[in-house]
């Protein structure tokens, strides 16, 4: 069986006995975030763009701080390393829209696909998706653009329909079938048509223009050269809003802090292809020094780059990088341009 | 009651004259975007009909012209402008000519009477472009939804008190009386025990995600290269270690309350006496960090010690460049 129905406190209690962390999305706004749920807390009944916060749920696999390693040189000249700091508890994310859902086939794709980068990998294994369908589109939303729907489960390993005081769960992966089966055991299943059924209450909303991922990367591929990237960064600032907020974006830095002359540590942080010194070269060069230039490395690699490597693109139409661009920057737009299609 | 169509187009003549007459090159103002009633900063030129068509004026101009001169201060070398400013622009504006950050006779400066900004996205999207934006001295409307100024997401402007500024054009009359500005916020903080208030601030600095968002919007952090992350700081083997000693790291990329103290502080420190209290850091910061709070420490420090007013003139000396003989910590000066 691949669904069944389980009323909703029925999902709150296996949660509970599973002992594992909850995270869940706060609410909208600046000063949201996916925040730990406290012990007995009531689980999100329903999601939307009004449940999503300006920080992306990336932060939790992929931290904003992350030590990969401490050293100390000892009295002898020998270099002790110590291993990463940076751990985390078992994790289940709860109540996750479809683009935040999906943002994790984007960063796998990039960070475990081929060859698994550690400090991901380690954390990944640790968390558990369990998107929600979506039952209110906003302002700046367009998943469906994106080959996305308010009920897609791309990237979920549980999907759940909420469904009166009922929720219908899909199982999508087996990395949660610790949960599954608690949930299971006496379960009323729930078969194909009824669970398109349910389903079928979370219609696209979302009816804005399609970008169809092979036809765009070719017309982004051929608008590369075109004066449109200065129109479209004119008023851009640099700042790392758009990356740093993007639930895909996954660039990163890494430098050594030391904390005296004998020891230190080495930490990874959030980087962005906006900051002037994102491509700076040793030899002083900079091969990215304007900021339309920029801009266009962001797009392309969305639009261009990762889908011609994995075979979707790296937005998830979630619109944080247009709600809170401060200079009213707005991607969608400019792809349209470049290369969409109504 | 002021109607921003009618005022939008008043501009529209401006800048168009201006440009047909050759008075400039260019003009910086705002236009409709695609997501209305938000706005955004465009260069227009001569001829550009279909930029100049969407040029409008309204309390949702949020963004900062001064910005756009300053991101765009190289390209925009030699030319003379057209720029269109609300009177914190302007404010910022005369401390970035007081600077000779940027030169008076390049621009033609228009000036529109601002009553307060508005956030555009707490009203819904008008359908069409004839949906009347207006206000008076109670709020805002944008086709029939209608919001008060204390509930329009700008607590800045309700305690501006900059006006009568003397741009070379004006647009519009002011509608409402200007606010006082408003410390009470800092008497709270202050009246902290000092346990407290290091909480509130850790609080605050831990929070903050190093996007650098209010750095790049502020329209008077002008600095070609930013102390705390200098992209220009190429060490090659031929770099004399004099050179290499005059780029110290002062703030590590490490996300702390630390690290991230250093670079909020050092900011407030350089806008002393530099900052117009627009505020648009603020509203730019992505996880909501009250900004201003900490602002205000300096800003404070300069209104009440130094009797110093921001940015009121171009020909006024720079706040860390002027000095009065009355200065009370200058004990040496025979008084």
């Amino acid at each position: 069986m691949s669904a069944i129905r389980v009323p909703a406190s029925r999902m709150e209690k296996a949660l509970a006995e599973t002992g594992w962390r909850v995270m869940v999305p706060s609410g909208a706004g600046r000063k949201g975030g996916y925040v730990e749920l406290r012990a007995g807390g009531r689980l999100p009944r329903e999601c939307g763009d009004h449940t999503k916060p300006s920080t992306p749920p990336k932060g939790l696999v992929f931290p904003n701080n992350e030590e990969l390693l401490s050293y100390v040189l000892g009295v002898k000249g020998e270099i002790e390393v110590g291993p990463a700091s940076h751990t985390m508890a078992r994790t289940v994310l709860y109540g996750t829209p479809p683009c935040d859902t999906a943002s994790f086939r984007a960063l796998d794709s990039a960070l475990l696909k081929d060859m698994a980068e550690p400090g991901y990998a380690g954390k990944r294994g640790l968390l558990g998706v369990i998107g929600m369908a979506c039952s209110r589109a906003g302002r700046w939303c367009f998943c469906t653009s994106v080959g996305l729907s308010p009920r897609s489960n791309i990237g979920a390993d549980l999907m759940v329909y909420p469904d009166g005081d009922d929720l219908l769960v899909e199982r999508v992966s087996d990395r949660l079938d610790g949960l599954w089966k608690r949930l299971e055991a006496g379960a009323a299943g729930a078969d194909e048509k009824a669970l398109r059924a349910v389903e079928g209450k979370f219609v696209p909303r979302v009816l804005n223009f399609v970008f169809e991922a092979e036809k765009l990367a070719d017309a982004l591929e051929k608008a590369f050269g075109s004066p449109y990237w200065k129109e479209f960064s004119e008023r851009c600032v640099s700042c790392g809003i758009c990356t740093f907020l993007c639930p895909t974006c996954h660039c990163f830095d890494i430098t050594d802090v030391a904390k005296d002359e004998l020891s230190g540590k080495r930490l990874r942080t959030w980087d962005t292809c906006q900051f002037p010194e994102f491509t700076g070269e040793t030899s002083a060069h900079n091969p990215r020094k304007e900021r339309w230039a920029r801009q266009r490395q962001r797009v392309l690699h969305k639009f261009l780059y990762h889908p011609r490597n994995h075979g979707h693109m790296m937005c998830t139409g979630c619109g944080r990088c247009i709600r809170y661009c401060p200079v009213d920057i707005n991607i969608a737009e400019g792809v349209m341009r470049l290369g969409g299609s109504k | 009651m002021r109607d921003y169509r009618s005022e939008s187009a008043r501009l529209r003549e401006i800048v168009s004259g201006l440009l047909e007459r050759g008075e400039v090159e260019l003009v910086v103002a705002w236009t409709e975007g695609e997501d209305r009633p938000r706005t955004r900063e465009t260069l227009i030129g001569k001829g550009r009909e279909d930029l100049l068509r969407k040029v409008v004026w309204s309390p949702f101009c949020t963004t900062s012209t001064v910005t756009f001169l300053k991101k765009n201060k190289a390209a925009l070398a030699g030319k003379r402008l057209g720029v269109v400013v609300k009177d914190c622009d302007l404010q910022a504006l005369n401390v970035l000519l007081q600077e000779h950050f940027l030169k008076r006779e390049d621009l033609v400066i228009i000036g529109v009477r601002c009553d307060g900004l508005a956030e555009a996205d707490l009203f819904p999207r008008p359908e069409g472009a004839e949906v009347p934006i207006t206000s008076d001295g109670g709020g805002v409307t944008v086709g029939k939804q209608r919001r008060a100024w204390e509930d329009s997401g700008f607590t800045t402007c309700l305690t501006c008190s900059y006006e009568d500024m003397k741009p070379d054009h004006v647009v519009g009359e002011y509608g409402r009386k200007k606010g006082k500005p408003e410390w009470g916020h800092l008497a709270r903080l202050q009246a902290l025990e000092p346990g407290k208030r290091r909480e509130h601030y850790a609080a605050l600095f831990e929070s903050c995600i190093r996007c650098y968002a209010c750095r790049e919007v502020c329209p008077v952090c002008a600095c070609v290269e930013c102390a705390i992350d200098p992209g220009e700081r190429a060490i090659t083997p031929r770099t004399a270690p004099s050179v290499k000693a005059c780029a110290p790291v002062w703030a590590c990329r490490e996300r702390s309350v630390s690290e991230n103290a250093v670079y909020l502080l050092t900011r407030t420190m350089h806008m002393a006496g530099r900052c117009v209290r627009c505020g648009w850091c603020e509203r730019a910061c992505p996880v909501g960090l009250p900004l201003m709070e900490i602002l205000d420490l300096s800003n404070d420090a300069v209104r009440r010690v130094y009797r110093y007013e921001v940015g009121r003139d171009p020909a006024d000396p720079p706040f860390l460049a002027s000095y009065a003989e009355t200065d009370p910590d200058d004990k040496g000066a025979g008084h």
